[in-house]
């Protein structure tokens, strides 16, 4: 249940922000959340660099990438290609992609985020987007065969993002637990610590 | 003759609210509104250690994550009977208060503004003259003519790009948008602010809950914010202190710039007072407790029913039965398998979908009941029932904006214009404008309780054996939450979460009531069919958060949404 603490530090020392967009709730939704916590259990990273999973913050994403010059987002994309299937988006192809009526806060997501972002005359110049075709979104918690599968790529393709944004990245001696709370089986009560 | 219109969001993988209306001769005659997602928060949380139901539940939807965090451990401390140390209430009401600055602070400028603002008509504004129509209003400091010309040349840089970016989608030029070229310039240049300011408000719920969204620092029993004012790793004086400038500078810009942006609004579009009325039966939770049990609160709670204020009562504590017992939900019209109406401790979910029939079944959500009538909620249900008891701060920020938004329409406006679509927006400015001056209140209390030696955050308990119920609640910025919860021993056995907009955007009941999305369009003008700007309007100002659980990038651009006259 550990989340990663180093993101509510004042932004003034990140450059460079890696995030896991998705519902942790809804099956595949979970992937950009699970790669980004294996990203951190794995790697051992400089300060300039987070790495957060942000689950689906609509306009909340700002403060994680307002102040990035480079940002790295894993997520699940819309497209009609086989489960599992991996695409990596520039920027400019995001933001290209045509915006429809909006009802509610949810709807502002990554691509209306960057286009708030560009207007204010801020946000990361640089911005990749890892996605993957999911398998399932139903409403139970958990990634599907081919959704793992293509979770290791994923973070193989992050890695490899970093290294080229000259970000120093080296295996932890000791890897730690990715604490995917929610793929933990229901496990019963308990009392107050 | 009649005409459909369904507008009909297919964002990411579903859609998640559809809104029908039938329009005959220029005016909404009907409508129907449909949650095109089912949300399974009960089957995934049954079995499960009642413990680790916040985390799950900040979960289900992105943007009210805090929201759900403490209204799940309220239902666990509820179901208990365990009252938390009174650093713990005053640290969680200072999160609620923030996430409030941000969240209404977003609402307005980023999310519905652009429903009354016409961006391309600010190309024409006069900046200078813009400034000084802004600097006769308020006192701000960032209304100068530097700042409109500013704004100015970015936006026409913008625009002269060829691409309007993250305006594209508005309806600009529509008959049914009126502000002047200079206030519509001055709208933009505070939308450009906001988004400043409620990143601002935002950095308090970051420091205190240690993350936003999603924060971390709630326990069962507290919170984990150990207090040692000496020590850099703990809550702290240095951080109480940059808690109290950022909640400030928030307060600043609700004081000075959104409630006087709220009521030049409402005055220039007074011919838009009479729409949007819908359910005037208000339900509203007290919030921000100032005691352990949370029995004192400095937000009232109660309800209200057909728009009569005098019908006031008042829910008074965490445990008041008086709420407890006269929640229900029906599913007589939504996707679930049976048909009844029953309290949230003895419901079931059970999807059964069946096609879209707005004579039948048309929705996911189900319909939330109190006393078995419909209840609109949100800020303008609190305001409403905080002006009926006689709310010291609610009554004077809200005749302050009154008074402010009539001598601009050169009308006398009283509460009772507040039963409208532009009142909704009236009320959420008046609440932020409350809010900001308690979440200061609150911090003053926070420290003269450490000041005292207090340092306790954490009230240590055991599950009993057997069965226990509780319910825990929030007055959410979209209004009342209430998270539902039977455990047996130790496990959660059942859990329900009714949320504002379930409130809000239900549909129908067994005896055919309308919930407040549908019964609020009902009477909207309708200036052009192919562009309802006009439903927008005031589906927009509940504040809609239906979308809570899917998201998934679209990047080939298909069709996010899309609107069809049948």
């Amino acid at each position: 249940m550990n989340e990663e603490s180093r993101s509510g530090d004042p932004p003034a020392h990140r450059r460079v922000a890696v995030v896991g967009l998705g519902n942790v709730l809804m099956g595949d939704d979970g992937f950009g959340p699970f790669v980004v916590r294996q990203f951190q259990a794995r790697y051992d990273y400089p300060e300039w660099v987070s790495a957060t999973d942000l689950g689906t913050p609509g306009l909340d994403l700002v403060p994680f990438i307002d102040d990035a010059t480079a940002v790295i987002v894993v997520d699940t994309v819309k497209l009609d290609e086989p489960p599992g299937t991996l695409r990596l988006y520039q920027r400019d192809q995001l933001l290209a992609a045509p915006r429809g009526q909006r009802f509610s806060p949810h709807d502002a997501g990554l691509v209306e985020t960057l286009q708030m972002l560009e207007f204010s005359g801020g946000g990361p110049r640089e911005v990749q987007l890892v996605g993957v075709v999911p398998e399932s979104c139903a409403p139970r918690p958990g990634l599907s065969a081919s959704a793992r599968a293509a979770a290791e790529l994923a973070l193989e393709a992050v890695a490899e993002q970093l290294r080229r944004l000259g970000v120093p990245l080296n295996d932890r001696s000791q890897p730690r637990d990715p604490g995917i709370w929610w793929e933990q089986p229901a496990a019963g009560g308990g009392r107050g610590r | 003759m009649s005409k459909r219109i369904v507008i009909d969001p297919i964002t990411r993988i579903e859609g998640h609210l559809r809104i029908d209306v039938e329009v005959d001769q220029g005016a909404v005659r009907d409508a129907w509104s449909s949650g095109q997602m089912w949300r399974g928060i009960e089957t995934i949380l049954k079995g499960r250690d009642p413990r680790d139901a916040w985390l799950f539940t900040q979960r289900i939807c992105g943007v009210c994550t805090t929201v759900h965090a403490i209204a799940s451990v309220r239902a666990v401390e509820n179901a208990l009977g365990i009252e938390v140390p009174l650093n713990a209430q005053l640290i969680r009401n200072i999160i609620i208060a923030a996430h409030c600055l941000h969240d209404h602070i977003v609402h307005f400028y980023q999310l519905s503004a652009l429903d009354w603002v016409d961006v391309v008509s600010a190309l024409k504004a006069d900046p200078d003259k813009t400034a000084a129509l802004a600097e006769s209003l308020s006192a701000w400091p960032r209304n100068s003519k530097h700042e409109m010309r500013a704004v100015k040349a970015k936006l026409t840089e913008f625009v002269e790009r060829g691409q309007l970016g993250i305006f594209a989608n508005g309806y600009w030029g529509h008959p049914a948008m009126k502000l002047p070229p200079e206030v519509n310039l001055l709208a933009v240049a505070h939308y450009l602010q906001a988004l400043e300011y409620q990143k601002i408000a935002n950095q308090v719920v970051a420091l205190l809950g240690s993350k936003t969204p999603n924060i971390q620092n709630l326990a069962v029993g507290g919170v984990a914010n150990a207090i040692n004012l000496d020590n850099p790793a703990t809550l702290n004086m240095d951080k109480l202190y940059k808690i109290k400038g950022l909640l400030e500078q928030a307060a600043a810009f609700v004081q000075q710039v959104y409630l006087v942006d709220l009521a030049a609004v409402a005055a220039m579009y007074a011919d838009w007072l009479p729409y949007g009325k819908g359910v005037t039966n208000y339900l509203a939770v007290p919030d921000l407790p100032l005691d352990r049990a949370g029995t004192v609160f400095d937000l009232p709670g109660g309800t209200i029913f057909d728009g009569n204020l005098t019908t006031v009562r008042e829910i008074r504590s965490f445990d008041d039965p008086y709420f407890r017992d006269n929640v229900s939900e029906s599913i007589a019209r939504a996707w679930y398998d049976g048909d009844w109406e029953r309290h949230p401790w003895e419901e079931d979910t059970v999807p059964r979908y069946t096609d879209y029939d707005p004579d039948g079944r048309y929705s996911w959500v189900k319909a939330p009941r109190f006393q078995g009538k419909p209840m609109q909620v949100g800020p303008l249900a609190q305001v409403l029932v905080g002006y009926a008891l006689g709310h010291e701060p609610i009554k004077r920020w809200a005749d302050l904006v009154l008074d402010t938004a009539g001598s601009l329409a050169k009308a006398k406006l009283s509460p009772a214009a507040l039963h409208s679509t532009l009142g909704r927006h009236a009320a959420r400015g008046i609440r932020a404008a409350v809010m900001a001056e308690l979440a200061l209140k609150h911090w003053q209390l926070l420290v003269e309780n450490i000041g005292k030696g207090d340092t306790a955050i954490f009230t240590p308990w055991e599950y009993p054996k057997g069965e226990i119920r509780g319910f825990g609640f929030h007055e959410a910025p979209r209004g009342t939450l209430s998270h539902w919860i039977v455990i047996r021993d130790g496990v959660i056995a059942n859990y329900q979460a009714v949320v504002p907009s379930t409130w809000n955007a239900g549909p129908r009941d067994g005896k055919g009531q309308k919930g407040p999305y549908e019964a609020g369009l009902v009477g909207n003008p309708i200036a052009d069919a192919e562009r309802p700007l006009e439903v927008l309007r005031t589906v927009h100002s509940f504040d809609p958060c239906l979308a809570c659980a899917i998201h998934t990038v679209d990047p080939e651009g298909k069709e996010l949404a899309r609107v069809r006259t049948l």
